[in-house]
């Protein structure tokens, strides 16, 4: 017998609104994924210092000189993993977290995880085997498993923050870079001799060549598997979920598989001693990662998608009030579209009304994170952030010529 | 021109601060956590039991020096401190030397043929042993080492790929000389990126080194 009148599913195009609003810090003292988080954290940082003291000891100069190039690597990619966050910014507190997990937990865990499990491998299948494979069959394994688990014991701490899978890359992504930094500071001290020519070679084979494709990537893609199976419980069977969640968890892990196998690999023989030999790690590097980093590029952009969707579904009830006209909300959808009406209206006004405009479209954005915070449409709050957008839309209107600038409909043809 | 608004202190600074969310905060969840723990823990150290091995964990956590095996004497006057846990064997045949080995990381002891002071040995090594045997090889420059006995004594770091050996190896060499002249080199080496493992034992070993 079917049952009478089942509830109609509401349409999937019309996404649940985000709790972008919601933020919570690292420290969340009732939950004890925080405390398991931090107790490793603190132990495990401590024994990264005393093998950091080793390294610094070892070569003063070429320690130094690592910090200092992996800092300026670093900079850009942090700029980088938040410029594609559009609209919600993650806590600071939780981003930190994910990065020292990263660079002090997820390293020292591996270092015995890897050793361990290389010791099995012989006991397996014997030294000549493990010699040749265990690169490829001991890491892709434990330093994902040790990066991953700080991600998911991060959504154990905060749960409302990872809501989608651009949150899920970012805090994999930081947690991969934390990883690879410390990582690669042991590499150019330890295989690459340390001295400031090896340090800068290392810095050239593991960075410029290889930066793309390393840890960032596959901790990046294991995080949004995290973030898919924890994120869309409301809208996706738990089947489906863990299909997907399994496939990019596991292409992290295929990716870091093939990277240290002796599959497909085109590096150069013998000394790295001329240019030709130098743009051949390029090209072995790029075989290895590109693939791998477009399907993390095609990730991001359906996820940016999704944000789009969402951004649209929490302004919904704002647009044509005073805090956002429908001609604004076609701009703020689009960073490029938000660069380009800034730089018109520097243009247009000069850069002092350039950056106004650019708070406006940051308070536009906060409008919506105010809006999936509080539940009725005359809350305070949401009534001081319309306030103030139209307060930043007035000085423009007074103070430019046109008012905010609009892009083009169209291209001319 | 006047100031645009949301000047500091004249206008709401971006979102206020948030109200208590709707629900309370989720409930503690210790099971999730309790597996992530068991997770870690036998993805870090589940590797030693399964090979049978479980004291070189131990001895990366403590991160203490191992007890010394029993002392063996390698040519009179030159006695040598084994790590615990390390195998020896004796090969055959001249120079005196000893091989330990401990999982994946070995350590070569030799009797040096050569005279010279502690970096010159470290030179011949390198030059006689190390690159005859090596596709490609770089080191660290040489650092002279601190002993309690106040002999003379280097070491450098190198990282290489050998002939039959299929994967990258990294290791420390270290020369002691004794004032009359006997010289001991240690060499030990592990796969690249396993060495830090065994880094303690081998250093160990040279301090431990009598040499007369």
């Amino acid at each position: 017998m079917g049952s009478p009148a089942a509830p109609a599913s509401p349409p999937s195009a019309a996404p649940h609104r985000p709790h972008w609003g919601y933020q919570t810090s690292l420290w969340q003292i009732r939950q004890p994924a925080f405390w398991l988080f931090a107790v490793l954290l603190a132990v495990t940082t401590i024994f990264s210092i005393i093998i950091q003291a080793s390294f610094a000891d070892l070569t003063p100069g070429g320690w130094l000189l690592s910090w200092s190039l992996l800092v300026l690597y670093a900079v850009p990619v942090v700029i980088a993993i938040f410029a594609l966050d559009l609209y919600e910014r993650e806590p600071l507190s939780l981003v930190i977290g994910a990065f020292l997990w990263g660079a002090f937990a997820a390293t020292s865990m591996s270092i015995f995880a890897n050793q361990g499990w290389g010791l099995a491998l012989i006991d397996w299948f014997g030294i000549e085997f493990a010699g040749r494979w265990a690169p490829a069959l001991t890491a892709p394994f434990t330093e994902e498993i040790t990066k991953g688990v700080g991600v998911i014991l991060l959504y154990l701490i905060a749960r409302g923050e990872i809501d989608d899978l651009m949150d899920g890359f970012v805090y994999g992504a930081m947690v991969g870079l934390g990883f690879t930094i410390v990582e690669d500071v042991f590499y150019f001290v330890n295989v690459f001799g340390g001295d400031p020519v090896g340090v800068l070679q290392g810095f050239y084979v593991r960075v410029i060549a290889s930066g793309l494709y390393g840890h960032v990537l596959y901790t990046g893609l294991f995080g949004m598997g995290v973030a898919y199976f924890v994120a869309r419980r409301r809208d996706v069977p738990v089947g489906k979920r863990l299909g997907v969640a399994a496939l990019l968890i596991g292409a992290g892990i295929f990716a870091h598989f093939l990277w240290n196998s002796p599959l497909l690999d085109l590096y150069p023989t013998g000394e790295l001693d001329s240019v030709g030999k130098y743009l051949q790690v390029i090209l072995a590097t790029a075989v290895k990662g590109l693939p791998f980093l477009a399907m993390l590029a095609l990730m991001i952009g359906l996820a940016r998608r999704r944000e789009h969707r969402w951004l649209r579904a929490a302004l919904a009830t704002e647009v044509g009030k005073e805090g956002l006209h429908p001609d604004e909300l076609t701009v703020l959808e689009r960073p490029s579209a938000r660069r380009r009406s800034r730089r018109e209206m520097a243009a247009r006004a000069g850069p002092q009304a350039a950056r106004v405009l650019k708070r406006l479209q940051k308070a536009q954005i906060n409008l919506a994170m105010v809006a999936t915070r509080v539940h009725h449409e005359d809350h305070p709050d949401l009534g001081r952030q319309r306030q103030y957008c139209k307060a930043l839309r007035d000085w423009l209107s007074a103070h430019a010529p046109q008012g905010p600038a609009v892009p083009p409909a169209a291209p001319p043809t | 021109m006047t100031e645009p608004p949301g000047v500091p202190g004249t206008a709401p600074k971006g979102t206020p601060p948030p109200p208590p969310p709707p629900k309370a905060p989720g409930e503690a969840r210790w099971l999730p956590t309790a597996l992530s723990l068991v997770v870690l823990l036998f993805v870090s150290f589940g590797g030693f039991v399964v090979a049978g091995d479980t004291s070189a964990a131990t001895q990366e956590i403590t991160g203490d020096e191992t007890e010394p095996g029993e002392p063996i004497e390698l040519v009179p006057g030159v006695v040598i401190h084994p790590p615990q846990g390390w195998s020896v064997t004796r090969p055959e045949g001249q120079p005196p030397s000893l091989r330990l080995a401990s999982g994946i990381a070995q350590m070569y002891i030799v009797v040096s043929p050569v005279a010279g002071d502690p970096v010159q040995q470290l030179d011949a090594y390198l030059n006689e042993v190390l690159v005859p045997q090596a596709s490609q090889i770089s080191t660290s420059p040489a650092e002279s080492i601190d002993l309690l006995s106040g002999h003379p004594a280097a070491y450098f770091a190198y990282l290489g790929s050998f002939e039959g050996v299929n994967t990258p190896l990294e290791g420390e060499v270290s020369a002691v000389v004794a004032p009359s002249g006997t010289a001991v080199v240690i060499d030990g080496w592990a796969p690249e990126g396993q060495f830090v493992s065994v880094q303690q034992d081998v250093r160990a070993t040279v301090l431990a080194a009598e040499v007369a």
